[in-house]
C-alpha cells in the first residue's frame, strides 16, 4: 500500500449506498479503519448485519432511507450536505416477477431514479465511485469483454445501470466531479446474499440436493473473490480517476467446475444432471485496463475463494 | 381493423405520419389533440397509466406501435430535468406497452444524439453511445428497455436513430434550416452559431416519413441511422437558400455555447437491411420548405 494513503481518507466524507450489502460492508469496515467519515443509507436500521458494530461505536452514521421514496430524502438530507464524497452501490438485482414492465419499472426507479434522487441532496460531491455491472454488455460471441464492448444488456436490471451510468456521466461532466465506474462481474465470497448460481450450488451441495446446470455446463464465466473487489475498489478511492473499468478476475470458468469444485469442497453427495439447453452466455471480463490503472490483482484462487464462502454459509 | 397506433400523433412529424395510412388502420395518441381525426384518438398523458385502462379495448387490437411521442427538452441539468425525463419518455413507454398484450412489432423514434460527439464521421450504429443531454440519455435508456422487452415478447423491432428533420413550417421548430429560410424571406441576416462550417446530413421530413413506413413493412430488427444523403455545412445552407430565393444576405457569426462539431451519420445499413432510400438532395428539399413557407403565406403569418 502507498505512503500518505491514510491523509487521503481522512479528508473524505463519504456516502456509502448499500453499505449493508457484501461489498459494502467489507468496503465500510475498511473505510473505518482508514479514518474516513463514513455515511451508511440502507432501508432497514434493524438489519445492519456485519456493520452493526461499526454504528453502535459510532464510527458509521446509519441513515434509514428508501431510494425511492422521496419522503425518505428530505429526511435525511440535512445530514448530507457536508459528504464530499459517494460510492453507489446499491442495486435492485434482477426480480422475477410475472409482471416483466413492472421488473423494470422497479430497475428504473432504484436504479436510476434513484441515484438522480440522491445526487439532488448531496450537492458537495466531488467524487463518485458508481458500481455498475457487467451485465451491462448483455450477449456476446468474443471470448473477452473490454470496456469498449457495444452494450446491449438482456436484462432490466443491466439496462437500469447502463442508464445510471449515462445520467451519472452527463451529471459530472456538467458539475466537473470526477466519475470512476466499475463494472463489477459476479462477485463470491463471504456475506454473498445474493441468488447468483455460487450460493444456490452451494445450498444445494450442503444439503446434497441434485444440482443442474444449463446445456452440458459447458458456459463460462467470470467470477472475482470478495477481497480482490474491495482491494480494487479501495484502490480506486485512492488513486482516484475517471472512467470505466471492468472488474472481474479475467478468467472465464464453465459451470461444470464450478460445481464440481463445490461438491468436492462440501463432500457432498449431490448429482449433476445437464438439461441439455444451451444458454449461450458466456461471459469473460477483459480486465487490462483496471490492472493497468487501478491495480487490480487476483489473488485469491476459486478454490480458495469458494471454500471461505461455503465455511460462511454454514455459519449463516 | 384498427390496429396501427401512433404516439406523438399531435406532433410536427405525427401529424404528417398519419396522413399516409387508411384511416381505418390506425388509432393516434397524444396528450392533446391538435387537429379532426378521422380515424380512433386516445388523448392521455402517458405519464399517467392508470387512464389508459380506460381505453383498453382499443387498445388490444393494437398489433403494431409507432412510436414519436417523447419530450423534447434537451437539457444537461440532470438534477431539474433528469427525473422529468425518465417520467416522460421511460415511465410513458412502459405504461403504454403494459396496455398494449397484442403487440406484435414497434418502431421507435429514436436520435443522433444518443452518440454524443462524434469519435469519427461519418457515425456507424456501432459507434459508442455517450448521451450528453438529459433526452439523448432518456432515448438510449428507452431504446435498451424496449430491446429487452421485444426479446423476452418475441416482438419485432426497430429503432430509427434520426438526424435532425426539415421541411416542416411550425412557429415552434427552431433549428437551424427554417431560422435562416425565416430571415432571410424577411431580408434579415441570418444568425450562425460558431463558424458555419461544420457539416449534418439533415433529413427531409418526406424521407424520415419514408423511413418509418419502411420500418413497418419490412420488420428488420436492430438499430438504423436514419439521415439524408447530402451533408451541408451551415454557410452552403445559406447559399443554397439565397440561390432560391434569389437573394445575397450574408450571415451575422455568434459565439457557439458548446464546442460544434460536425456529426455526419453513415445511412449504409438502413439503405441495405431496412430498404430506406433517401430521395431528397439538400437543394431539393430546401426548394421545398421554401414553397410551403410561401404556400402558408409567410410573412403575414408569422
Amino acid at each position: 500500500m502507498m505512503k500518505g494513503m491514510d491523509k487521503n481518507f481522512k479528508n473524505k466524507i463519504i456516502l456509502v449506498t448499500g453499505g449493508t450489502g457484501q461489498v459494502g460492508s467489507f468496503l465500510v469496515e475498511k473505510l473505518c479503519k482508514k479514518g474516513a467519515k463514513v455515511f451508511v443509507i440502507g432501508r432497514d436500521k434493524n438489519n445492519l448485519k456485519e456493520i452493526e458494530y461499526l454504528v453502535k461505536l459510532k464510527k458509521v452514521i446509519f441513515l434509514e432511507c428508501d431510494l425511492t421514496n422521496i419522503k425518505d430524502f428530505t429526511k435525511i438530507s440535512n445530514s448530507l450536505k457536508k459528504v464530499n464524497f459517494l460510492i453507489y452501490l446499491s442495486s435492485e438485482l434482477n426480480k422475477m416477477e410475472p409482471d416483466i414492465i413492472a421488473n423494470a419499472s422497479d430497475a428504473i426507479d432504484l436504479n436510476v431514479k434513484g441515484v438522480i434522487h440522491l445526487l439532488k441532496i448531496t450537492p458537495n460531491i466531488k467524487g463518485i465511485i458508481y458500481a455498475s455491472s457487467t451485465s451491462v454488455y448483455g450477449k456476446t460471441n468474443k471470448i473477452s469483454i473490454n470496456e469498449k464492448n457495444i452494450t446491449n444488456p438482456i436484462s432490466f436490471y443491466g439496462c437500469s445501470k447502463l442508464g445510471a451510468e449515462k445520467y451519472l456521466d452527463i451529471y459530472c461532466k456538467y458539475n466537473s466531479i470526477l466519475l470512476n465506474v466499475l463494472r463489477y462481474s459476479t462477485i463470491y465470497g463471504p456475506r454473498n446474499r445474493t441468488n447468483q448460481i455460487i450460493p444456490i450450488l452451494i445450498k444445494k451441495a450442503l444439503k446434497n440436493e441434485t444440482i443442474t446446470l444449463s446445456g452440458k455446463g459447458e458456459t463460462k464465466r467470470d467470477f472475482v473473490y470478495i477481497d480482490d473487489v474491495i482491494d480494487v475498489t479501495m484502490n480506486s478511492i485512492n488513486n482516484y480517476q475517471n472512467g470505466i473499468f471492468n472488474i472481474g478476475s479475467g478468467k472465464g470458468i464453465t459451470m461444470y467446475e464450478i460445481a464440481k469444485t463445490i461438491l468436492k469442497l462440501t463432500n457432498s453427495k449431490s448429482e449433476i444432471i445437464f438439461d441439455g439447453i444451451s444458454n449461450k452466455l458466456n461471459f469473460v471480463a477483459n480486465i487490462e485496463k483496471a490492472k493497468k490503472n487501478l491495480n487490480l490483482r487476483c489473488k485469491t484462487n476459486i478454490d480458495k475463494g469458494i471454500l471461505n464462502e461455503i465455511k460462511w454459509h454454514k455459519l449463516n | 381493423m384498427n390496429n396501427i397506433l401512433i404516439t406523438g400523433a399531435s406532433g410536427q412529424i405525427g401529424k404528417i405520419l398519419v396522413k399516409k395510412f387508411n384511416k381505418n388502420k390506425i388509432i393516434g395518441l397524444d396528450i392533446i389533440q391538435s387537429q379532426k381525426a378521422n380515424f380512433p384518438f386516445i388523448e392521455i398523458d402517458l405519464k399517467n397509466g392508470k387512464k389508459l385502462k380506460r381505453w383498453k379495448k382499443i387498445l388490444e387490437e393494437v398489433n403494431i406501435l409507432i412510436h414519436l411521442a417523447s419530450t423534447v427538452n434537451s437539457s444537461q441539468d440532470i438534477i431539474k430535468d433528469g427525473i422529468d425525463s425518465i417520467d416522460l419518455n421511460i415511465h410513458a413507454t412502459l405504461n403504454l406497452l403494459q396496455n398494449l398484450p397484442n403487440l406484435k412489432q414497434i418502431s421507435f423514434a429514436s436520435s443522433y444524439m444518443v452518440y454524443g460527439t462524434p469519435k469519427k464521421n461519418p457515425v456507424l450504429e456501432s459507434h459508442s453511445t455517450n448521451p450528453e443531454n438529459t433526452y439523448a440519455a432518456s432515448k438510449l435508456l428507452t431504446e435498451k428497455i424496449l430491446r429487452v422487452y421485444s426479446e423476452k415478447m418475441k416482438i419485432n423491432f426497430t429503432i430509427l436513430r434520426f438526424m435532425g428533420i426539415y421541411g416542416i413550417v411550425s412557429p415552434y421548430i427552431k433549428q437551424a434550416i427554417p431560422s435562416f429560410i425565416e430571415k432571410i424571406m424577411k431580408n434579415e441576416n441570418p444568425i450562425i452559431f460558431g463558424s458555419g462550417k461544420v457539416k449534418r446530413n439533415h433529413i427531409y421530413i418526406d424521407d424520415a416519413i419514408d423511413a418509418i413506413i419502411t420500418s413497418i413493412k419490412n420488420k428488420k430488427n436492430g438499430e438504423y441511422n436514419i439521415g439524408g444523403f447530402d451533408s451541408p455545412t451551415n454557410l452552403e445552407i445559406i447559399k443554397i437558400i439565397n440561390k432560391s430565393l434569389d437573394m445575397k444576405i450574408k450571415p451575422n457569426f455568434k459565439n457557439s455555447e458548446n464546442k460544434e462539431h460536425s456529426f455526419v451519420t453513415n445511412i449504409s445499413k438502413a439503405r441495405s437491411i431496412l430498404q430506406f432510400n433517401p430521395k431528397i438532395s439538400i437543394k431539393q428539399g430546401i426548394e421545398k420548405t421554401i414553397q410551403k413557407y410561401n404556400d402558408e403565406g409567410y410573412g403575414q403569418k408569422f
